[in-house]
């Protein structure tokens, strides 16, 4: 197949990509762009190991053609970093014990990224209801949600 | 003792910040120029003659670079109880889904394509589908001539009597005389399905071939070692040709261990000369990986009036699919532990393996453990409620005390069950709303041996004085920081001046595989005398530096000085300008430890849907020494979650011959809405031999007992008790329709 030219937006920094027109935004992003950070772990999204943001909001990129971000700016976990620091949500995830394998890390962080932004003062339950679409297999969510409560509260400087 | 500044202290993990900015590399994540992608060619039939294979329409394809067929492998037959497999499949299939071609093409489009190009004709034949059918004499044999194959990577004693691999017996006392002295026999039958490990990182491996005959495999694996060994059994090929390098695994629990896509890789990558990549897609992992296998447990218990558990006789089958990988030690372990964590007397335990024409089974966190102590967890309630007990006051009762020999060989040195049992009870009796309406708390106890394993460990000073660990062990489970917490702590230095990794086999010493709860168990204890032993010679090169008796020496992040004159000192770095400090130290495999589990759950079941709400996850756990608590309060949540998911939601469907369950939506694993958040206890004290300060294994015992705890609790909450695994609400629902029907 022809491939087809994409310009989009990625950790703040314009690309050109020639991209196969089957090709998924999450391969356009591991593939073409080597930040592997963000992973396949079912190719169907159903289990959230894929979420970058687009635009700002949480998509699973294993279902999305990379055509369709034409023009579009993508976050993914490889910015979520602020000037060569960690977030405090990465620092509360390495603190908390949150991270096990480190497989569902990278979605598991941008999708709560994406709820403290909306919401900086977060319940348990919305934690939850956030991270719903991220399925971890080694930790239990537990130390994820205490994580992300304790990013919460340093964010906002409680 | 001097405090240890590390060991026991909730370290944050080595490789967290990596893994939490995406670095980290894991199979998937890097390539290699000229790299082809792989896809495998999977029989659509349960039991079939390959008559032939016709690839040309394949290879007629732009892309497409090579097609391997079975002509192409070696005929050498590997595996691990027994060696029964083979790359592909020779001659005929035995299961839907086994590999039996696998195509190289230079972008993944094209060889998707060309899987639908291969033409391969078979010869059906009759399939058996169930164990207890494929025990019978007269059923369709899954392996001919059994007796023919090699001995297994274990390898465990394989007599294979018709599909029966393996029949383990344990025997003790007289059962029949135990029975005549019982006042109450009961008899019970319980199921479950198979369930997948379901690492949410798919299977995925990067193969080169060099021309001067050396290859290099990076995998997700949780043992380089057994995999190098694995695949220098099935290429024919000496272990120094093959070279493993672990990469970061995304979860595993028991499925990445064998070897069944790196081979196929391999074979790849020597009949192309360029480097081949597979992964695996998430229906691949339902169809052709190594789930957890079914099981029926069949138990009978003598009991006294008083509540002593006088004999019990079990009969326990593994439905193991095809070919052998770990049946035979699944159904083996089960049996042995067929008293559960009580003292029986007279018992007759009975383990089965049996392969079916059906997808193999491997080990799966703590194999046949959670099938069976679903059954005796249920069971020992369901005695409770014949005899008018307490459930809790029966295995308090029963259960083994300090002094007492566990199934494992070990000796109780503290009464550490009861005190897991008891610290689960006491937070239960103080939920205030424990009595709430169709809502029920259920226990569940368990235990797990834990193997040794023969290990290795280097440590070096580097010249500037920090030092450098290198282990055979993957990190599965953040084993890397606990050990290298164990070594800072013994040689003098700080977390933040010690680097510990995990070499490839070429470079580092044998370590155990990760599986088992073996790695933090042996590697610590290794590692510990590693660096004893370099203390040992830099204590001598300063001594000897500063001209004082050794003993006067002390040690301290990284700086060796004389008691009483402190500024008399050696930097490391200054003691090893002159010469290297190195040292390889290996010990052999420590005896089998032993540890306990209790999980305390606390369900909601809505009595016209079936539905049940997991309100509350007690997980108490017996570990000898907590190397690292924030670690172990980690692996308790994790494993009970899966606990829950056996329990409830989790079934790898089999039907009209093949796998039904395609992805995540047909298999049901638990989100962060379907748990609440598990409340970890640990227990220490009863130590094990391991110089890592008598630390035992955690990563299996945790997920152990939950289903048991889960069943007593719905039976607590309605009155209803499902005998089968997953207790979906359709289950609980025709198990409370049965009861109001009595």
């Amino acid at each position: 197949m022809a491939k087809q030219l994409l310009s989009l937006t990625v950790n703040g920094e314009r690309h050109e990509l020639a991209v196969d027109p089957r090709d998924t935004l999450l391969r356009a992003i591991r593939d073409h762009l080597g930040l592997t950070g963000t992973k396949e772990g079912c190719g169907e999204g159903e289990c959230g190991s894929c979420t970058v943001l687009l635009d700002g909001k949480p998509v699973c990129s294993c279902i999305m053609l990379a055509l369709d971000a034409q023009g579009r700016e993508v976050t993914t976990i490889e910015g979520i970093a602020e000037d060569g620091k960690l977030h405090p949500l990465q620092q509360a995830f390495v603190e908390h014990g949150a991270i096990q394998c480190g497989f569902c890390t990278p979605g598991m962080i941008v999708s709560a990224k994406a709820l403290l932004d909306e919401s900086p003062d977060p319940t348990e339950d919305e934690i939850r209801a956030a991270i719903v679409g991220n399925l971890c297999r080694c930790t239990g969510y537990t130390h994820i949600v205490n994580a992300v409560k304790a990013a919460a509260e340093a964010m906002s400087g409680r | 003792m001097k405090e240890l500044a590390f060991v026991g202290k909730p370290v944050s993990r080595l490789g967290d910040p990596e893994k939490a900015t995406g670095a980290a590399r894991f199979g998937a994540d890097f390539t290699l120029p000229g790299m082809l992608y792989a896809k495998i060619v999977r029989s659509p039939h349960a039991h079939a003659k390959i008559l032939s294979i016709d690839a040309s329409k394949a290879l007629a394809l732009d892309g497409v670079v090579a097609v391997a067929t079975p002509e192409d492998t070696p005929q050498k037959r590997y595996g691990f109880g027994l060696g029964d497999e083979t790359i592909l499949a020779q001659e005929k299939v035995r299961f839907c889904g086994e590999a039996v071609a696998a195509i190289a093409a230079t972008d993944p489009y094209v060889a998707e394509e060309a899987l639908g190009l291969i033409e391969v004709q078979y010869e059906l034949l009759p399939a058996v589908f169930d164990a207890e059918e494929a025990m019978k004499p007269d059923a369709p044999l899954v392996h001919d001539d059994p007796a023919s194959y090699e001995e297994g990577f274990i390898p465990f004693p394989v007599e294979p009597k018709g599909n029966i691999a393996t029949h383990t017996e344990i025997s003790e006392g007289d059962v029949e005389k135990g029975f005549a002295e019982s006042d109450l026999i009961v008899e019970e039958r319980y199921s479950t399905v198979p369930i997948h490990q379901s690492y949410i990182e798919p299977h995925a491996c990067l193969a080169q071939w060099d021309p001067d005959g050396k290859l290099t495999v990076w995998t997700c694996t949780q043992g380089h070692f057994v995999m190098r060994n694995l695949l220098a059994k099935a290429l024919d090929l000496p272990m120094t040709s093959i070279n493993v390098v672990p990469m970061e695994i995304g979860g595993a629990f028991g499925g990445k261990i064998a070897a069944y896509v790196e081979p196929i890789a391999a074979v790849l990558a020597m009949k192309t000369g360029r480097p081949v990549q597979i992964v695996l897609t998430r229906q691949e992992e339902l169809e052709d990986a190594r789930p957890r296998c079914a099981t029926v447990t069949e138990v009978k218990t003598g009991v006294k009036r008083d509540g002593t558990l006088v004999a019990r006789t079990l009969k326990f089958i593994v439905d193991n699919g095809a070919y052998t990988d770990f049946g035979p030690g699944t159904a083996g372990a089960a049996a042995e532990a067929g008293r559960g964590p009580y003292r029986i007397p007279n018992v007759r335990c009975d383990g089965y393996s049996v392969w079916t024409h059906k997808f193999n089974t491997g080990p799966m966190r703590a194999p046949g453990f959670p099938q069976i102590t679903f059954a005796l967890e249920s069971h020992m309630d369901v005695i409770a409620e014949k005899l008018g007990m307490d459930p809790v006051e029966l295995r308090r009762k029963n259960g083994l005390r300090t002094g007492e020999t566990t199934f494992a060989g070990t000796a109780l040195q503290k009464d550490v069950f009861m005190e897991c049992l008891d610290k689960v009870v006491a937070r239960i009796a103080e939920d205030p709303k424990k009595d709430a309406p169709d809502t029920g708390w259920g226990i569940g106890c368990g235990e797990w041996r834990v193997g040794g394993h023969p290990s290795g460990a280097t440590l070096k000073i580097n010249e500037d004085g920090t030092a450098s660990l290198i282990i055979g062990a993957p990190d599965l489970t953040g084993s890397r920081t606990s050990i290298a917490q164990v070594a800072a702590d013994e040689l003098g230095v700080r977390m933040d001046q010690l680097f510990a990794t995990v070499g490839d086999t070429d470079e580092a010493p044998l370590g155990p595989v990760s599986a088992g709860s073996m790695a933090t168990y042996n590697m610590t204890n290794v590692v510990r005398r590693t660096a004893h032993a370099l203390r040992q010679k830099i204590v001598a090169l300063a001594a000897e530096r500063l001209e004082v008796p050794e003993e006067d020496i002390d040690i301290e992040e990284g700086v060796a000085s004389v008691q009483g004159a402190p500024d008399k000192r050696a930097t490391f770095a200054e003691l090893v300008q002159e010469q290297q400090v190195a040292i390889t130290v290996t010990a052999d495999a420590l005896p089998p430890t032993h540890a306990f589990a209790v999980h305390g759950v606390k369900v909601h079941v809505d009595r016209e849907t079936g539905n049940v709400t997991v309100l509350r996850a007690i997980g108490a756990l017996d570990c000898g020494k907590a190397i690292n608590p924030l670690s172990v309060a980690g692996q308790i949540g994790g494993g009970l979650v899966q606990g829950l998911g056996q329990a409830l939601c989790e079934q790898v469907v089999f039907e009209d011959g093949r796998v039904a369950s395609r992805s995540f939506t047909d298999y049901k694993l638990p989100t962060a809405m379907d748990v609440p958040p598990v409340e970890p206890i640990i227990v220490e004290g009863d130590l094990s031999t391991s110089d890592g300060h008598g630390c035992k294994g955690i990563g299996e015992p945790v997920h152990v007992p939950t289903a048991g705890a889960v069943a007593n609790a719905i039976y607590n909450a309605v009155g209803a008790r499902p005998y089968e695994l997953p207790m979906t609400p359709e289950k609980v629902h025709w198990a409370l329709k049965q009861r109001s029907d009595t």
